[in-house]
């Protein structure tokens, strides 16, 4: 009995941690509808903030808790909400993700930046004071973290449930402009949940080092645990939030205690948040669609098959030219940014076109990497079925989720990619732990491609293929339906698309585009490990994907460059490594809101060189010969859709009859 | 495809190195002998390696005239040390007795120019008339920074101290230094560069270092490390580690120490280990072996890297009565449970760790929670006056001013001694070939008293352990300051 009372209140301080961070996090969607997942990274900040104040500063404790809670924090949650995540609750999900996202990168950045690694500690609240009951030993700051957190929660019922403010938050989630029509003020209030949610994030920062310590990414990555809780309550109730934290503290705790801790069991203790999430997601009822707006993105320009042809055939005699004159070690990474463009391209297929948000997109392809080299066949054959096992994983991870839309059906594939890490790629029949397993390069029809440098083309050519047949599905008419889902589910299945099978087979075909990029990229690298396919590495993918352009084959090609080589430039520029991937998380908040991205800039650059530079110039210097492009071509441009060049912004709302 | 995440913490413990890893059982005489052999020590049952080392495949290559480094001087100067061995007989030992000619005992003195001749001598890929240009890979970037940068700045302290006083065969040391990033993919392209630009490397050290061990054999790179992590790295035939491992293989002498002299604590044992990496597979080999001598666990279990309350875990133990706890992981989790272990109030008679709590930062963050924390070790710890180790401190303070000397900086220090004391040795007839032939003979490789003998060419867990204790914040000795040599074996 008395384990048994131990370990209920060890699972209570564990879930008292998560319900303080779940209810910042529900406090700041139910007013905002932003799911911030960069959640924990705030709190790991503010951590550090109260370390610095406390320890290096040697400010009084309450001092150091009081400036941090009640000031920095607040005057920061203001800002998040003022300048990076204003109107991001009526984007569509995938843009509140990819900023958040960025911010969590960002902070992360932020924080190596500022306090770089080394050995900190931060003391525990009235440490040394233990009280005992019978044979149960708690401390005090484990009863304090307890206590806080029904505080918080109680406090947090009666602002919402109470008080004028706390209506108004309510209020402003469900129609703000209709708040603003009865005089409430949506901006301050979303300000306010912003503070409170920060402050929030800050004391589960603060209470959760002493005992966890002061580290970058455990803090951070720790609140993914909490977003279970979170979804208990669906993200609006603050009491079945609370009751979700307890819940799976507690279910924690008890694991340990009492499940074996040997054999094929005990690996389930380490995945019981991941998996209480995906059960939650997966079985609680969904949120209902949001109808009567259709917010439809403007895509990037989609070329003639012709076009791209030529432009894919550049590329790959490109790569030709750079396989003869690059060194071997810089070739690898040639490959390397060749796997990253691949497993872009399933994001392009995916989310640029489908609208889908996936956080597993690296898990697919160690799928495909596990695969190739599990099999042992080294040629065509051996990356088809790689590639199949990859698709076939996609579909099963689509069919329990089926019903599961943005926020929702993110969080999924994150808690698929986590159980994937922990479980599956763990296993002995997967990496075990961090065995490498060996692969060999292919056999193309017989005729082994060995030198990287042939290899890397042949890496090239499989994504000028796979682009093209992107491309081709875009021009066609199931691209058109996929832009019709992406744009509005709700006005899709009024005017009777049933997108459900169509959705399981956009995610197997996206799996197994990312299950062949990992194939050929075991075979490239020759040995693979675990660690090459962690599903942090997916969240880096889709912010690299979102600022190159996600909606486009270009932004693929220059994303997988670009994210190859951020950590060779984090390694050259050791000093700054923190600084430029903060940019790189600041980045993606800035350019978040275009999934477009950067590659529609440089598709843009010819058409302001011939309509604005050309006429400027002409104006000015009469004698040269400078025709703007509407002159010559008489407004047509072959080989670029309509809509492309119709758009002059990013984002066009279109009013659609949608059956309540 | 780099990681990482969580992999921050999870990595620092993929680097759970070396105490595990694969060969035959060696019996403890058989250590012992061997130790004894090389040290010119009679009978007794421990070994103090201060002030040796020796190379097994040395001997005849001596009495050549050339400019090969740190030529045996017979002579130690290496700094006396009493011990007293497991079974209580004393040893003194002064460095080598130079009764065999290749047994090295220079202590601190600095490398000379003579040894095998250089007639004959042919540059090579990284050798030209004036350099002989060797490379270091090592975690420097990443989700831990700097994780691994002492390793290269004692790779660079030694190549300074080097060139300030000798040469090989004409040819000072040009040192490249590269980034393996905490990434496996970082780790080839680095060893791709080195076999193009270097003749060899030395002192890498990397959590992910199968990335490049393929690389390294395929162009037969030596390959000199402070220590190979996977299993990949040490089966690579062209790479040694300065602190050497095998296999699915421990050090019996952790097992015995205990058994012997905490009997009843050693019947009721715990070995929880962070379930990721390196740490996850040396455990089970650990806990195999442990069992195998003698121990008796009650209570084994793998610890999420996710997870933040050890509370359940430590209830566990009181529960089962454990009174021996051992913890494979990162330091900053060992800290972890120590604290969950003070916050219910739990105080097991051991609570042992490796060799990577030997660090400031466990120290420091752990607090009270740590006091009375026992590692085992195989190399003099800082806090001991030992010439190489105060060279390795001292150059160490001349090329990074105000760095730390560590455990994985002490062996990468060991690693570049050792690449120059073989390749001076082959003199004229160095290259890549000859000098991977000439490492898989080296065993009982001490660095001149840095460490425990080492299986360099054998690749076998260290077989001499010695163990250290926290006590108000300072490590000081727990039984013997010599080493316990008892031999090592395979699980299973």
């Amino acid at each position: 009995m008395d384990s048994f009372l131990s370990y209920t209140f060890i699972g209570l301080f564990t879930g008292a941690a998560y319900a303080i961070a779940a209810s910042g996090l529900v406090l700041t969607y139910s007013t905002t509808r932003v799911f911030n997942i960069a959640h924990g990274a705030v709190g790991m900040v503010f951590a550090f903030v109260y370390w610095d104040f406390s320890q290096r500063q040697h400010m009084p404790a309450w001092l150091a808790l009081a400036l941090v809670l009640l000031v920095v924090a607040p005057a920061f949650g203001v800002f998040v909400q003022r300048v990076l995540t204003r109107g991001l609750g009526s984007q569509p999900i995938g843009v509140s993700l990819v900023v958040t996202v960025g911010i969590l990168v960002g902070l992360i950045g932020v924080a190596t930046q500022i306090w770089p690694p080394a050995s900190r500690t931060v003391p525990q609240f009235f440490a040394g004071h233990l009280i005992t009951l019978g044979n149960v030993v708690i401390t005090w700051h484990q009863v304090l973290t307890v206590v806080l957190s029904g505080v918080v929660a109680g406090c947090l019922y009666l602002l919402l449930n109470r008080t004028r403010i706390g209506t108004a938050m309510r209020a402003s989630v469900d129609n703000p402009d209709l708040l603003q029509l009865y005089g409430g003020r949506p901006q301050l209030v979303a300000a306010l949940a912003w503070a409170i949610g920060t402050s929030l994030a800050a004391l589960a920062g603060i209470l959760l080092t002493p005992v966890i310590g002061l580290q970058y990414y455990d803090l951070t990555l720790l609140v993914i645990s909490a977003y279970a809780a979170a979804m208990l309550g669906k993200l609006t109730s603050l009491p079945m939030t609370y009751v979700g934290a307890m819940g799976l503290g507690i279910l924690q705790s008890y694991a340990v205690g009492y499940l074996p801790s040997a054999g094929n069991v005990a690996g389930l203790r380490a995945v019981v948040p991941t998996l209480f999430l995906f059960g939650i997601i997966v079985l609680l009822p969904q949120a209902p669609l949001r109808i009567g707006q259709v917010k439809g993105l403007v895509s990037a320009p989609v070329p003639t098959l012709g076009r791209a042809s030529i432009w894919g055939g550049a590329l790959v005699l490109f790569a030709m030219l750079l396989a003869v004159g690059l060194s071997t070690s810089n070739l690898l990474l040639l490959g390397t940014a060749a796997t990253y463009a691949i497993v872009m391209l399933s994001l392009v297929l995916l989310t640029g076109y489908g609208g889908q948000v996936s956080l597993a997109q690296f898990t697919f392809a160690g799928v495909g990497a596990v695969a190739y080299a599990k099999i042992d066949q080294p040629n065509l054959f051996g990356l088809l079925v790689a590639t199949l096992v990859a698709a076939a994983v996609g579909a099963l991870v689509a069919i329990p989720v089926l019903r599961l839309t943005g926020l929702y059906l993110a969080l999924a594939t994150l808690a698929f990619a986590q159980l994937m890490d922990k479980l599956v790629f763990q296993a002995s029949y997967a990496f075990q732990f961090n065995n490498p397993l060996h692969a060999e390069r292919l056999s193309v029809l017989g005729l082994k491609i060995d030198g990287t440098g042939s290899y890397t083309v042949m890496m090239t050519i499989f994504f000028v293929l796979l682009a093209l047949g992107v491309i081709a599905v875009r021009r066609g008419r199931l691209g058109r339906i996929l832009i019709a889902m992406r744009d509005s589910q709700a006005a899709c299945g009024t005017l009777g698309l049933d997108l459900r099978w169509l959705r399981v087979g956009l995610f197997a075909a996206s799996a197994g585009i990312a299950g062949l990029a990992g194939a050929l990229f075991a075979g490239l690298r020759g040995t693979i490990v675990a660690n090459d396919f962690q599903f942090f590495a997916s969240l880096l993918v889709l912010l690299v994907a979102v600022i190159w352009g996600v909606t486009s084959v270009t932004g693929a090609a220059i994303g997988g460059v670009f994210l190859m080589y951020l950590p060779v430039a984090q390694s050259d520029h050791a000093n700054i490594a923190g600084l430029l991937f903060a940019l790189l998380g600041f980045g993606a908040v800035a350019l978040g809101r275009d999934p477009n991205g950067l590659a529609n800039k440089i598709f843009g650059f010819n058409s302001w060189v011939v309509d604005r530079l050309y006429p400027a110039l002409a104006e000015r210097y009469p004698g040269m010969a400078l025709r703007s492009r509407t002159d010559e071509w008489d407004g047509a441009v072959d080989g670029v859709d309509d809509e492309s060049l119709a758009a002059s912004g990013t984002e066009v709302e279109r009013d659609v009859v949608v059956a309540g | 495809m780099r990681s990482k995440l969580v992999g921050a913490c999870v990595l620092a413990l993929a680097l759970l190195v070396p105490t595990a890893c694969g060969g035959s059982e060696v019996s403890p005489k058989e250590a012992l002998a061997a130790n004894q052999s090389i040290l010119g020590q009679g009978a007794g049952s421990s070994t103090d390696t201060t002030g040796t080392s020796s190379d097994s495949t040395a001997t005849g290559d001596t009495g050549t005239t050339g400019s090969s480094v740190d030529a045996p001087t017979a002579a130690s100067t290496g700094g006396a040390a009493t011990g007293t061995g497991s079974t209580g007989t004393g040893s003194t030992a002064t460095g080598s007795t130079g009764g065999k000619p290749k047994t090295k005992g220079a202590g601190g003195a600095a490398p000379s120019a003579s040894g095998a001749s250089c007639a004959g001598f042919k540059n090579t890929t990284g050798i030209t008339d004036s350099t002989i240009t060797i490379g270091n890979s090592s975690d420097i970037s990443g989700p831990v920074p700097g994780l691994f940068s002492s390793a290269q700045q004692a790779t660079k302290a030694y190549v300074a101290y080097f060139n300030s006083r000798s040469n090989i065969c004409g040819r000072k040391l040009s040192l490249i230094n590269l980034d393996s990033r905490t990434d496996a993919g970082a780790d080839q392209q680095s060893y791709q560069k080195l076999c193009d630009q270097t003749f060899a490397a030395v002192g890498s050290m990397s959590a992910f270092d199968s990335g490049g061990a393929a690389t390294a054999q395929s162009c037969g790179l030596p390959d000199v490390r402070a220590a190979a992590v996977t299993a990949a790295r040490n089966q690579c035939s062209t790479c040694f580690g300065a602190e050497s491992s095998g296999d699915h293989e421990f050090s019996n002498s952790v097992p015995d120490f205990f058994v012997k002299n905490y009997h009843d604590a050693s019947q009721k044992a715990a070995f929880l280990y962070l379930n990721a990496g390196a740490a996850a597979e040396n455990a089970k080999t650990q806990q195999t072996v442990e069992t195998q001598r003698g121990m008796s666990f009650v209570y084994s279990a793998g610890i999420d890297v996710a997870e933040f309350n050890y509370g359940p875990y430590v209830q566990q133990m009181k529960d089962k009565g454990v009174r021996w706890v051992q913890f494979l992981g990162g330091y900053q989790q060992a800290v972890r449970l120590a604290q969950a272990m003070q916050a219910a109030n739990f105080k097991p008679d051991i609570f042992l760790l490796d060799p990577t709590a030997y660090d400031a930062g466990f120290v420091k963050s752990g607090g009270s929670a740590v006091d009375g924390a026992v590692i085992f070790i195989m190399f003099t710890p800082f806090e001991q006056s030992q010439p190489e180790v105060n060279l390795y401190k001292q150059w160490l303070q001349q090329v990074s001013p105000g760095a730390v000397p560590t455990f994985f900086g002490l062996f990468a220090w060991s690693a570049a001694k050792l690449f120059v004391e073989q390749a001076a040795a082959l003199g004229g007839q160095l290259s890549r070939a000859s000098l991977v032939a000439k490492l898989k003979g080296v065993d009982n490789w001490t660095a001149n008293g840095l460490h425990a003998p080492m299986a360099i060419g054998g690749k076998h867990a260290p077989s001499c352990i010695r163990f250290l204790q926290l006590k108000g914040g300072k490590w000081t000795p727990l039984g013997s300051t010599s080493y316990q040599c008892d031999g090592f074996s395979k699980a299973g």
